[in-house]
């Protein structure tokens, strides 16, 4: 979660306030984007295909125009044929007897722009009427014949374009001579060119040539064909030898082998659709900005006051019970705060009554350690005070009385005396075990082998037998020291106490860490021991495993040891055998446990 | 030769007056059974500004800290546990007589 002194308009991407507005700026950027790009292809796609209909419209009207002036143009020539000075010609089969057709339509034919022959069907030239120069004598090298009669391929002589027609002059009742007109005409003379661009439109090129591919014209120069399939009439696209696009359709001129292709450069038609494509990318940015402010204040709507609540829900986390969310909204984030702030409530006042409970139950328990303090006061100062006068009187009788009284009468007073101090001694060590179970533990961090040490020279000091000591390395510790050192002091006393009887005696002192970190202390001894069938008697209060008169003591120091090492967390075990030993253990758990 | 000075007993429990009384013996003692118990006469005493400078000897069954802490806050001038043993509680009190009778000095001004 963002923490409060970040600036607002940084973006934290961790935080919905961010990632949801740029999550939905983004699918709508791709969706804007996808939509673009079908949007402008189709429209290219439509642009492309209204521009090759327009030039299939064109071409179509071009190919009719010019396949309705081919039969004219034939019928024309038709009418020489049926001439009395041209059969005369053919049949005179000499070229002086054509002078007179030649003389009649030379005029004519330089008006036309057309190259006149007159050919025998043995392929000899009888006359050659030219209104221009057009071409060559024999345009593919070979005489007229049967096979090439009608309208031939456009050819091409330098610069010059024409078209050449082979017509049969059919053979006259007198004779059966029969033989070919030939007639040449230059093409760029076609006089109705800006008509035909005024009817494909600017832009647009007019192509046109033989459907073989070889001759190709604009009309006003040689051009290559265009690349594409001249065989097939209709709608194509090809690429330039300049790299340059085109679209434009093919039309075939009906009653020739000519073709007249119409095209438009694609990169014309497309200016169109990129505009386009403009046009709608800007109303896009624009549609994206406004949606992606709404979606910014929509998330800010939203994303607030789950804010707000996810502070309250860190607050309660902290322990602060207090903060609460205004809402006044009644959809899911309204419910929501009002759930959230009872839920606070509710753990607030949960809180507040465990508090209450607490500090009535510490009031009970400081009550109830008081009255244990009472009555501990009062076992130490009212008890003792009769038990010292049981004492004290009976230690005057026995003064003041002593040789009236016989040897028995002064055995009764001797075992009051006695039994009133044992019975002061039980009472001090029971007082001194109620102090170990309430004054508070001090933990600091405690040289365990300093302190053996100091307590083992203090205890075979007192001890004044010739002991076998024994004290492996021992780690430092975290516990109350005075206590820690009271625990020593019992359990080396102990082991001292019940060797005492033997030449050997020997104690030794260890410790051993577990896996977790918990630490086993152990006390050994070669001593009396103890049988293990009352091993659960040892640590109790004044339990005795051993009769007073063998060993002294009131049997408090292993309560007092178990009382201690309890409080710190550990446990008291021990293992003996009669007459082979004991082995007293304590454990400490680890320093993490023990400092929290 | 010292002076001996008296020792005043007050003492609530007749059966303890009698005891301590045979356990100092060898001194010049008075005796006073009280109907309060010590920390009264002790507060009373140190309050007293004719009898503060008199020295307080606290002769008690109590070892509890909070009977210590509160007779030194009085300005207690001894504090001693009676012991169990009658032959402990009879040297105690000689020593304590010894002590507080011949070689305690006290101020000449009252």
């Amino acid at each position: 979660m963002s923490s409060p002194s970040r600036s607002r308009w940084a973006p934290d991407l961790q935080s919905l306030r961010w990632r949801l507005p740029l999550l939905i700026s983004g699918l709508m950027l791709v969706l804007i984007g996808a939509f673009l790009v079908i949007t402008f292809r189709e429209v290219t796609r439509l642009q492309l295909q209204r521009a090759g209909t327009r030039a299939q419209f064109a071409a179509d009207q071009l190919a009719e125009q010019m396949a309705l002036g081919s039969p004219q143009r034939l019928g024309d020539a038709q009418r020489l044929l049926d001439r009395q000075d041209l059969g005369e010609c053919l049949e005179g089969q000499a070229p002086a007897a054509c002078e007179a057709f030649s003389a009649a339509i030379k005029s004519a034919a330089a008006t036309a722009n057309l190259v006149i022959e007159v050919w025998t069907s043995d392929a000899r030239r009888l006359a050659s009427i030219a209104g221009a120069s057009v071409g060559p004598a024999l345009a593919d090298g070979e005489p007229p014949s049967r096979a090439k009669l009608g309208v031939g391929p456009l050819r091409r002589s330098g610069q010059v374009l024409y078209s050449e027609a082979i017509l049969e002059i059919p053979a006259r009742q007198e004779s059966n001579t029969s033989g070919f007109l030939v007639i040449r005409r230059k093409l760029l003379a076609a006089p109705n060119r800006v008509l035909l661009k005024q009817l494909v439109g600017d832009g647009a090129a007019i192509k046109l040539g033989n459907q073989i591919g070889d001759v190709w014209t604009d009309l006003e120069r040689a051009v290559d064909a265009p690349r594409i399939d001249l065989s097939r009439p209709g709608i194509a696209h090809y690429e330039a030898s300049d790299r340059r696009a085109y679209v434009g359709a093919l039309s075939h001129i009906r009653g020739t082998p000519w073709a007249v292709w119409v095209e438009f450069p694609e990169a014309a038609t497309l200016a169109e659709s990129r505009a386009f494509l403009r046009r709608m990318s800007a109303i896009g940015l624009g549609i994206l900005v406004v949606a992606s402010a709404l979606v910014w204040v929509m998330s800010g709507r939203v994303t607030k006051p789950l804010s707000k609540l996810t502070e309250q829900a860190e607050a309660i986390a902290s322990g602060d019970y207090t903060r609460s969310v205004e809402s006044t909204r009644g959809d899911e984030v309204g419910r929501l705060t009002a759930a959230s702030n009872e839920m606070a409530r509710r753990i607030r006042d949960a809180h507040d009554e465990l508090e209450q409970r607490v500090a009535e139950r510490t009031a009970d328990l400081a009550a109830a350690n008081e009255e244990l303090e009472s009555f501990s006061y009062s076992v130490s100062h009212d008890l003792r005070a009769p038990l010292r006068h049981i004492g004290g009187f009976a230690a005057l009788l026995d003064k003041s009385a002593s040789e009236r009284l016989q040897e028995t009468d002064r055995r009764y007073l001797k075992t009051i005396i006695d039994s009133a101090s044992r019975m002061g001694l039980l009472i001090d060590d029971l007082l001194a075990f109620s102090r170990t179970g309430r004054s508070p533990i001090v933990k600091s961090t405690v040289k365990l082998q300093a302190l053996v040490e100091d307590v083992q020279r203090e205890v075979s000091a007192a001890a004044g037998g010739s002991i076998a000591w024994t004290v492996h390395p021992l780690p430092e510790v975290e516990a109350d020291p005075s206590m820690l050192r009271q625990v020593l002091l019992n359990l080396l006393s102990n082991a001292v106490k019940y060797t005492s009887g033997r030449p050997d005696a020997e104690v030794e002192i260890g410790a051993t860490q577990s896996e977790d970190g918990e630490l086993t202390v152990y006390v050994r001894d070669n001593g009396v021991g103890f049988d293990m069938q009352y091993v659960h008697k040892l640590f109790g209060v004044f339990q005795r495993l051993h009769r007073a008169e063998e060993f002294e003591g009131t049997g408090i120091g292993l309560a007092n040891v178990r009382r201690i090492v309890h409080r710190h967390g550990g446990r008291v075990w021990a293992e003996g055998e009669l007459n082979r030993g004991a082995t007293f253990y304590f454990s400490l758990p680890n320093r993490a446990r023990a400092d929290a | 030769m010292p002076e001996i000075r008296p020792i005043l007993l007050a003492e609530d429990n007749a059966n303890d007056v009698e005891l301590t009384m045979s356990a100092l013996q060898a001194h010049n003692v008075a005796n006073s059974v009280v109907k309060v118990d010590g920390l009264e006469v002790l507060r009373h005493v140190k309050a007293d500004p004719h009898l503060r400078r008199m020295p307080v000897v606290v002769l008690t069954s109590s070892r509890e800290e909070s009977d210590l802490v509160r007779s030194y806050d009085l300005g207690v001038n001894a504090y001693v546990v009676k012991p169990m043993n009658f032959p402990d509680f009879i040297q105690a009190g000689e020593t304590l007589g010894a002590f507080w009778a011949l070689l305690n000095e006290l101020p000449q001004v009252r």
